[in-house]
């Protein structure tokens, strides 16, 4: 298994006069070269921090405090090395190299997230410029040559455009002929479509599929919309609370769903929009993150729940068959004991 | 955007317009006019004037014809440069205001100055060291510098002056270059005597600007175009000047034009008690004594200077903003 990123035990936390929010709390997944890893989870359950964490993006007060991420880098002389993004300082020469050069970010308000008073041009140009050993007019050619790649009709005129004089799926096109030029090895997506319509998403799905066969990168494709899931990605993980409670073959899951969140979450396909008016009514609402609960952190609202063992026992992942990490006693012989052993589950770190 | 300048330059004109005919009739709505004030200043006196004298005196500065020849007569010698007789100081208003309007304007591009300079490298500061030791020492004094009135701050100075310095605070000259012709030696007299009044009057701006800049710079800090510029793997300090700050240096340009006027009203009580010869004193003693042309004139001039402001701050605007420049706005 060719791994590109491995992230273990990745904590990250915002340190609040409230308290401390674990928005990322011992997150572990991995993503292999050229893959398509599908991230879902409700809202606020810390996928964007997630991503942050990884680009070293994260601002006060929030501080990644624990974990590795092991980034595989592709040497010269074609071999690899692994360096763990973590030990790198967040700003410096090698982080910023890496960022942008080699793991590229695109977000989810595509007008917003380019400046309003420089031209996209100029914008794409100066990625290349940061990342690439060309010169200014060389750096226009490659930006106009990516605006092509991503279907803007006049490339060479909208080089001067600004962004709030394209429509949302352009602007989209546009953070992704940004990100790409330098053809990194991951693309980090979080949420690209959330903010368009259907047929304006349709086409940006379309074309970030078209893209990754063509440049064989790896996308870490975030998204609360598990339709967009299955149409994407190659494997799947599932996130709640900080953690990643499932993570496998994205057939696998769908076909075959193991975690109760999981099976919530798929028995509320195709509509999106009743999945969470069943989860909250039935089940409540996703805990605050400042809250320490006991045990699993998904038993309040499960529907397996097991007394006296899931409010107990906090559950580790733990490898099944078919190469399916699950967080969940279900799982363990926990399930089958009447009480609870005091030592707690390894599983696989 | 050339098109743009000139289609503001051309609105100025009614703007202009309107503004003469506004100030040339709230200056005539006080009952009376500059002969009624003379003669019963004279009659305090126990002076006592002839009906004739009276309307020889009224038909000498023009009055007994009725408002709006008398509005027409002024602005058509006004836009050829000539701003009519003065009854109080019986001098052209030209010579009177000349000097006085040049050193005004010194002042008040040397006050904008002084603002800028200081409020925007120190706003930018507070933001990206948001809670810092220095951010909390230039909010409270910043504070402090908005809460204290500007005439308060004059009479600080200039007992400071004269109990530290031995010297005197007030005037723009020292004595002996008061009435001398305009030398180097004098600019420079000026300039030392000048920096007291640029910081008292500035420092109630530059208060309130590093507030603006602070809050507008934090505002863009958290933008998402920041992150974008983050995530290419940008220097943070080149980021955050080319970006943020950049973004957020546009509502501080746009009020240049505003701040004009403020400067130039600021200046008045300040100029009163530090003993200025600018404009401020000037204006206040001619609305005092109905001195029709001379008020006229200097409302005019000052409403003049605060459009053009108002039309550089735009120009600037456009200049730096995108949106604005093509007359159109994003949805976001
Ligand atoms: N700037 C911040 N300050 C404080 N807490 C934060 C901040 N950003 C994120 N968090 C915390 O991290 C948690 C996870 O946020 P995150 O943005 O990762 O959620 P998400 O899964 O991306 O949700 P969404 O689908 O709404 O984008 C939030 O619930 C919040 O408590
Ligand atoms: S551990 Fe228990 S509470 Fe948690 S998901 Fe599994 S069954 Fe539900
Ligand atoms: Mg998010």
């Amino acid at each position: 298994m060719d791994t590109l990123l491995e992230v273990r035990d990745l904590q990250t936390h915002f340190f609040m006069t409230e308290g401390i929010a674990k928005a990322v709390d011992s997150t572990t997944f991995s993503i292999r070269r050229g893959q398509v890893l599908g991230v879902v989870g409700e809202s606020g359950c810390g996928k964007s921090v997630t991503a942050r964490s990884i680009m070293r993006m994260v601002r006060p007060p929030g501080h990644t405090v624990d974990g590795e991420i092991l980034y595989t880098r592709p040497d010269d002389d074609g071999q690899s090395t692994v360096v763990d993004l973590l030990q790198l300082p967040a700003t410096g020469t090698e982080m910023r190299a890496i960022r942008g050069g080699e793991i590229a970010m695109i977000f989810q308000e595509p007008r917003a997230s380019l400046s309003p008073v420089h031209k996209i041009g100029d914008q794409i140009a100066e990625n290349i410029l940061l990342h690439q050993p060309v010169s200014q007019s060389e750096a226009e050619d490659i930006a106009i040559d990516m605006l092509r790649q991503v279907h803007i009709p006049l490339a060479e005129q909208r080089m001067d455009a600004f962004a709030h004089q394209l429509s949302g799926g352009m602007c989209q096109r546009v953070m992704i002929a940004m990100a790409l030029s330098c053809h990194p090895s991951l693309l980090i997506a979080d949420e690209p479509t959330t903010a368009l319509d259907v047929t304006t998403e349709a086409q940006i799905l379309e074309l970030m599929q078209g893209l990754q066969a063509e440049l064989n990168m790896a996308i870490m494709f975030i998204t609360h919309d598990l339709g967009v899931v299955a149409d994407m990605a190659d494997e799947v993980a599932v996130m709640y609370l900080g953690k990643i409670v499932e993570q496998g073959a994205a057939d696998d899951i769908f076909r075959d769903p193991k975690h109760p969140y999981t099976i919530a979450l798929l028995e509320s396909l195709p509509r999106m929009d009743q999945k969470r008016e069943w989860l909250q009514t039935i089940r409540g609402v996703v805990p605050d993150p400042y809250s320490t609960l006991k045990g699993c952190p998904f038993h309040p609202r499960c529907a397996d729940f097991i007394a006296g063992v899931c409010d107990e026992i906090v559950p580790q992942p733990i490898t099944l068959e078919d190469n399916r990490e699950v967080r969940c006693l279900l799982y363990t012989e926990h399930a089958h004991q009447d009480s609870p052993p005091v030592a707690e589950e390894t599983g696989h770190q | 955007m050339r098109e743009y300048i000139l289609r503001r330059v051309l609105q100025l004109i009614p703007t202009l317009i309107l503004i003469s005919i506004v100030s040339f009739t709230i200056i005539q709505l006080p009952p009376g006019d500059y002969v009624t004030t003379y003669v019963a200043n004279l009659a305090a006196a126990g002076e006592e004037l002839s009906e004739e004298e009276i309307v020889a005196l009224e038909a000498h500065y023009g009055l007994n014809q009725p408002g709006y020849i008398q509005y027409v007569k002024w602005i058509t010698n006004f836009v050829q440069g000539d701003m009519g007789l003065s009854f109080y100081w019986d001098r052209p208003v030209n010579r009177l205001i000349g000097e006085r309007l040049m050193l005004t304007m010194i002042m008040s591009f040397f006050t904008l100055l002084f603002v800028y300079a200081m409020a925007i490298p120190i706003g930018i500061y507070s933001a990206v060291r948001q809670y810092s030791l220095a951010d909390y020492v230039f909010t409270f004094v910043g504070f402090i510098g908005l809460a204290t009135p500007n005439f308060l701050l004059a009479l600080i100075f200039m007992y400071i002056g004269i109990k530290v310095f031995g010297a005197s605070a007030g005037g723009l000259f020292s004595t002996e270059y008061l009435d001398a012709e305009w030398s180097i030696a004098k600019v420079w007299d000026m300039l030392k005597h000048m920096w007291l009044p640029v910081v008292i009057v500035g420092t109630a701006g530059t208060a309130g600007t590093i507030r603006v800049m602070r809050a507008t710079t934090l505002d863009e800090i958290g933008r998402p175009y920041v992150e974008t510029a983050r995530s290419k793997g940008l220097r943070e300090g080149q980021l955050t000047m080319k970006y943020p700050v950049r973004v957020a240096l546009n509502p501080i340009l746009s009020t240049i034009g505003w701040r004009l006027p403020e400067i130039v009203s600021g200046t008045v009580l300040v100029a009163l008690v530090l003993n200025l010869p600018t404009t401020g004193p000037l204006l206040w003693r001619a609305l005092m004594s109905q001195d029709l042309y001379l008020a006229a004139s200097m409302i005019m001039i000052l409403s003049s200077l605060t459009l053009v402001g108002t039309l550089i701050s735009d120009i600037l605007l456009a200049w730096v903003d995108p949106r604005i420049r093509y007359g159109e706005r994003g949805t976001t």
